[in-house]
């Protein structure tokens, strides 16, 4: 799949098959979120990918944005360690940032292999790290859902270009060149 | 079906805390989507009927859908009343 025709065509999926995600394309797509831009190479990420029906099933009554039934769960963790490797007070903000980089590469790169998926904020951050015993100083950040798309959602639409990007100065949509 | 109903528990706890600093529009969908996971469980053990299928179906469109699709209220308000007509139709038997 071309990388305009994915960023296009993905959507937010929240339906999913009960067909369990093989190994080595949940692998593929943590590769994918790893190749994301980062501040200063920080990297400050770390994922744990669920699988396990049991856990999923105890995971989605901590994380009230899991919709679905999704058959694996990436926690996309904050490694408060990397993040302030630089030493800079925007540390934590590019934390953030690089964080949704790697979660659109996920995305991508999940729909480009057939699944769908959806990044979740919508969780209790403590009881997440108690439950899955995430060490000091790695916080849960983002969840994101992934599954083969038992349902496919039509685009919830996107803002007119002119509405949000200007030329030059603030407000010029357009002018000759 | 105490596993389910306890996961329930800990679904409604969670969003309670989080809907706090969430978008408004989050509370009615969070509570639609709890409705939808009490009928899956009454599915799932036989205590569905007609019209916990048909209210099952209605929820599952409006949570799988496009995000922020705005019908949440619409479908609320439907559901409320079509649940007050079965509770008339099943007069003494609920």
């Amino acid at each position: 799949m071309e990388v305009l025709e994915a960023i296009y065509s993905r959507r937010s999926v929240r339906k999913f098959t009960a067909e369990p995600i093989p190994d080595a394309l949940l692998s593929k797509m943590v590769e994918a979120a790893l190749q994301a831009p980062s501040g200063g190479n920080a990297q400050p990420w770390a994922f744990l990918v669920i699988r396990e029906p049991s856990c999923m099933r105890q995971l989605r009554a901590l994380a009230p944005g899991i919709i679905g039934k999704p058959t694996a769960v990436v926690v996309i963790c904050l490694d408060k360690k990397r993040a302030t490797t630089l030493g800079g007070s925007l540390d934590e903000m590019m934390a953030g940032v690089d964080i949704g980089l790697a979660a659109q590469n996920l995305l991508l790169s999940a729909h480009a292999l057939g699944l769908g998926g959806c990044a979740i904020a919508s969780f209790h951050p403590s009881s997440v790290k108690s439950f899955l015993d995430l060490p000091e100083g790695i916080d849960p950040v983002l969840l994101v859902a992934l599954g083969y798309p038992a349902q496919l959602p039509s685009s919830p639409g996107r803002m007119d270009l002119r509405e949000v990007c200007f030329f030059e100065r603030w407000g010029v949509t357009e002018g000759a060149r | 079906m105490r596993d389910d109903l306890f996961l329930l528990l800990g679904y409604l706890l969670t969003s309670a805390r989080g809907l706090a600093e969430e978008p408004k529009s989050y509370g009615p969908f969070r509570l639609l989507d709890a409705a939808g996971r009490l009928l899956e469980i009454m599915e799932e053990h036989g205590m569905g009927d007609d019209f916990t299928k048909r209210a099952l179906e209605q929820i599952d469109e409006e949570r799988f859908g496009p995000s922020h699709k705005g019908k949440g209220l619409e479908l609320a308000d439907q559901l409320s009343r079509e649940f007050a007509e079965y509770l008339k139709a099943k007069g003494s038997a609920t």
